[in-house]
């Protein structure tokens, strides 16, 4: 089994890379492996719960999270100082995260066998 | 060790910064394409970028340097020598 590490450090609209990560993200849950996900930098902008995204013809990206606990993916992290700097708190995120320190991402990264970064 | 790969102008986008907020010390740095624009002038992260240059933790590419007309004041390599770096580095994080 492989630690594998998500990275996500986009906002949700504006490319395809957010979709494409949570593609990615259930497509890889179904192959056994030990799998975390870390939204930092604009990345944090994905998780916001009240997201209208039908107004701009695209889907919700915060409507999909809540699934990932169905995909036994439970080791989910944010980046504390992305959400401080953007003036978020994790009441208005559509999933429970776990807060990281930037120190503890260091930490986080180093112990992964593989990065996937979007 | 990770290995972190910058490909984006440190002028313009936060990759590198973002990127040096969360490096651990004995990590290494690798600037290729736009990314190579960080390896000569200071930047706003100047004293994070200058103590993992001055602790011989930044490279930087070779083609990417020359097509650019930057003189690099990290370790200079060519391609063979990124692939070898990547060889002895784990995981490996691109930063775009």
């Amino acid at each position: 089994m492989k630690k594998i590490l998500f990275v996500n450090r986009q906002a949700p609209f504006g490319r395809s890379y957010a979709k494409e990560s949570l593609d990615a993200l259930l497509a890889g849950s179904a192959y056994d492996q030990d799998i975390s996900v870390l939204y930092s930098g604009d990345g944090v902008f994905q998780l916001i719960k009240e997201q209208q995204a039908k107004s701009i013809g695209q889907k919700n990206i915060a409507a999909t999270l809540p699934a990932l606990e169905m995909y036994d993916i439970t080791k989910i992290f944010a980046q504390a100082s992305a959400l401080n700097t953007r003036g978020l708190t994790a009441e208005q995120l559509a999933i429970d995260v776990k807060l990281l320190t930037d120190t503890e991402i260091a930490t986080l990264t180093q112990n992964q066998d593989c990065i996937l970064s979007f | 060790m990770a290995l972190h790969i910058i490909n984006r102008s440190p002028f313009q986008h936060s990759a590198l910064s973002e990127c040096l907020d969360v490096i651990s010390e004995t990590d290494i740095l690798v600037l290729i394409e736009d990314g190579t624009y960080a390896s000569s002038k200071p930047t706003a992260d100047e004293d994070k970028l200058a103590h993992i240059i001055s602790s011989g933790r930044a490279y930087a590419l070779r083609e990417d340097l020359s097509a650019r007309g930057i003189v690099a004041q990290t370790h200079v390599i060519n391609m063979d020598e990124f692939v070898t770096l990547c060889t002895e580095h784990n995981p490996i994080q691109s930063w775009f």
